[in-house]
């Protein structure tokens, strides 16, 4: 009896319930793109599948006809819409714990902005607040098509290219998080990522460079380019690798320096009533590489090459702020920084920041230091 | 009361795991933007008169339940009345915590159907329950261990999402409305523990109540701080629109793409401090109705109890909103009357009655 009422406990208990989720009922999507429809009510969506039964080995994948994932293209008045519609054509369904990436089309994000895109992607319990943003240049969905090298997902390939972009420093990278963070925050302008596809030899590879800028309507404004972007990461304090190119002091010699740390501080002042900005960059860089003799032991030298670096950093960080004036955007959270420090002041001004940030006066002070030469003292080619 | 009894440490683990309870799901005191860390300490701050009433209380009548102390103090009519307010609440709180417990799991298995969550949770505190003080006792330092643990593991594995900057600035909402968010934190969880008022009693060193009772709001109020803390640098502006701050810290967990997805280690913990919290409830109504009634045993109702308390929670609210909003605008105000007001009325009587001896003495006569 008592073995009875056990197996009848156990076969409650152990069965599972209502939402369990099969992996072979399930289409794991790994990326998504939003494209301009025609009608302005309609969403076009476009979800990368993963295709399981295809998913070999890359040795064998050359092999395999049919490509390891599938563009689904689907419709809907809402972005849950087009997730249940895609139902129609898949056999199985949409799950979104493992999506890696959204990407926008530049066209919508300038014309009806990302608003209404987003809240799906936070109120469901399937996808996660680390997915990455982007926006690209042209379609989005051919962004998903692109040929994908090394790895056979093209949406899982953006998103390492992304998780790697510190390599380059020229290129930023945004997820659910900080985008809604600097959305929710008191007047910082959200950005995302920007990707574009080079083509060459018939093969379109991606290329992941520079920042989309958004107001705080979710509409995009306008574009960083590389350098720019540079120069906003600085300020941010999210450049943590990277290089500085810059001529030698001396010679017709390109010098190319590996930031190894960097740390900025923004410090808002109120000197008489006067608004004003500071902005501290500490910096640590190794010489990486130069393309002529370059003495190393010329302890001048050496102080200039360093006081090289500091002008580079400051220059990047002027390019952005007049890029950032000219958008009118607050990328670099001055805003909230002058809320944290003042916060009575700052309910003064803050309905005014957009008129106010572009006038801002900015100080910029840079700490650098170059530390060494790394492997070798003298260049071979003397 | 039979002859069981706690010890000491069982007792404050009890009452951390009461505390923690279902306040580990919804975390209060998250709505008073970068200075919310603070607001734990304001609460209990706020809360400490409750806490020397119910010391007073328990030390004048020691060993009694408040049923018990009703009767002796309001005499057997009044005092049967104020128990049988205490024990609605007691059964309401029970009702409310279940359906915390229920809301939270069905919003992520949203296609279950909602009663199986209530029942099979009501199941486990039932049995909990029936077991008694003892066993509740036992079982709690063991959760509260393991639970503590686990989500002091999450807080340290939030580290590389911790952004310091967020608690600036230190006053960015009003003295006002900071007070109206502490009180929040003073009524739940807080002022809950009023509940214990039915389990002092079993405690088997009664010299050690009060700083047993005191011990494990300290540590309550620490790790609430630590915990809405880590809330504040790390979740930052998306804190408040956030209904399960917790589990949302929880699912950022990222260490470098090594340890991540661990959202079932905060889930477990606020199940199984959730089911701790209803079993005290449910095992302090089963006493008081016992009592109250001159049972020998209180075992033969906790069954039916329970179900009630399933009945209650799958009616009381139309949707989790209903549930958070009644938290938020009603249960400020109803559970101080049952926390704060009744309590208070019984050790005035008691005083009155202690200068009052002539009357005493006549009416013994």
């Amino acid at each position: 009896m008592k073995i009875i009422s056990l197996f009848l406990c156990l076969s409650i208990a152990l069965s599972g319930c209502w939402d369990k989720n099969e992996l072979t009922s399930l289409a794991i999507t790994t990326g998504v793109a939003f494209d301009t429809e025609e009608s302005e009510e309609d969403i076009q969506m476009t979800a990368q599948i993963i295709n399981l039964g295809t998913l070999a080995p890359a040795a064998v994948q050359s092999s395999i006809a049919n490509p390891p994932y599938w563009n689904l293209k689907t419709r809907g008045k809402t972005v849950f819409d087009c997730i249940r519609n895609a139902t129609m054509q898949s056999p199985k369904k949409l799950y979104w714990a493992h999506n890696q990436i959204i990407v926008f089309s530049e066209d919508l994000a300038r014309q009806e902005g990302v608003g209404e895109y987003l809240d799906f992607f936070f109120r469901d319990a399937e996808p996660r607040i680390s997915i990455w943003l982007l926006v690209s240049k042209g379609s989005a969905s051919d962004i998903l098509k692109m040929d994908s090298k090394l790895d056979p997902i093209p949406a899982m390939n953006i998103s390492s290219l992304i998780e790697n972009r510190s390599n380059n420093a020229k290129a930023s990278a945004v997820d659910l998080y900080e985008f809604s963070n600097r959305q929710l925050s008191q007047a910082t302008a959200p950005v995302m990522s920007y990707i574009q596809l080079l083509s060459a030899n018939g093969e379109k590879t991606p290329l992941l460079s520079g920042t989309a800028v958004f107001n705080r309507d979710f509409k995009m404004i306008g574009t960083l380019n590389e350098r720019e972007t540079r120069g906003m990461l600085w300020v941010i304090n999210h450049l943590d690798n990277g290089l500085l190119v810059m001529p030698s002091p001396q010679d017709e010699v390109n010098i190319s320096i590996e930031v190894i740390s960097a740390k900025t501080k923004i410090e808002p002042q109120i000197i008489n009533g006067e608004l004003k900005i500071k902005i501290l960059v500490r910096e640590k860089g190794v010489l990486g590489d130069a393309d002529g003799f370059v003495d190393v032991l010329d302890k001048e030298l050496w102080n200039r090459i360093n006081q090289g670096q500091a002008a580079v950093i400051r220059q990047d960080i002027l390019l952005s702020l007049e890029q950032a004036r000219l958008l009118k955007a607050d990328i670099f959270g001055f805003g909230d920084a002058v809320y944290k420090k003042y916060p009575r002041e700052w309910k003064e001004i803050k309905e005014d920041w957009i008129d106010i940030f572009p006038a801002l006066e900015v100080e910029i002070q840079v700490q650098t230091a170059l530390v060494r030469p790394n492997m070798i003292l003298h260049s071979i080619n003397k | 009361m039979d002859s069981t009894r706690i010890s000491s440490n069982q007792l404050g683990a009890l009452i951390i795991g009461f505390v923690l309870g279902s306040s580990v799901i919804l975390s209060p005191g998250l709505n008073a933007g970068s200075a919310s860390w603070l607001t734990v300490i304001t609460g209990v701050a706020l809360a400490s008169p409750i806490v020397a009433v119910i010391i007073k209380l328990s030390s004048v009548y020691p060993g009694k339940t408040l049923v018990e102390i009703n009767d002796l103090v309001l005499g057997p009519i009044g005092g049967k009345l104020f128990s049988l307010l205490y024990l609605w609440y007691f059964f309401h709180l029970g009702a409310l915590v279940l359906n915390d417990i229920a809301d939270f799991i069905s919003s992520i298995m949203p296609t279950t159907p909602y009663p199986v969550f209530l029942v099979v949770t009501a199941a486990v505190v039932i049995y909990l329950s029936r077991n008694g003080i003892e066993v509740m006792a036992r079982c709690s330092s063991v959760i509260v261990f393991y639970s503590f643990l686990f989500i002091l593991i999450v807080l340290i594995l939030m580290f590389n999402h911790i952004d310091l900057a967020n608690f600036l600035p230190i006053s960015s909402i009003s003295i006002r409305d900071f007070l109206k968010a502490s009180y929040e934190v003073t009524v739940f969880p807080f002022g809950d523990i009023i509940v214990f008022t039915m389990l002092i009693g079993f405690i088997n060193d009664r010299n050690k109540t009060s700083s047993t009772i005191v011990t494990a709001l300290i540590i309550c109020t620490i790790y609430g701080t630590l915990f809405n803390s880590i809330a504040v640098a790390g979740l930052g502006n998306l804190m408040e629109s956030a209904i399960y701050p917790g589990y949302n810290m929880v699912r950022r967990i990222d260490i470098y793409s090594i340890i991540t997805r661990v959202d079932i280690i905060g889930a477990s913990a606020n199940l199984t401090l959730g089911i701790l919290k209803t079993s005290v409830t449910l095992y302090a109504v089963s006493l008081g109705c016992a009592q109250m009634f001159k049972l020998r045993t209180s075992a033969p109702l906790v069954l039916p109890i329970g179900t009630l308390m399933i009945l209650m929670s799958l009616i009381q609210f139309d949707s989790v909103i209903h549930n958070l909003v009644f938290h938020e605008k009603t249960y400020i105000y109803y559970a101080p009357f049952f926390q704060a007001f009744l309590p208070l009325v019984t050790l005035l009587m008691y005083l009155l009655k202690q200068h009052l001896p002539s009357e005493k003495s006549k009416s013994v006569a």
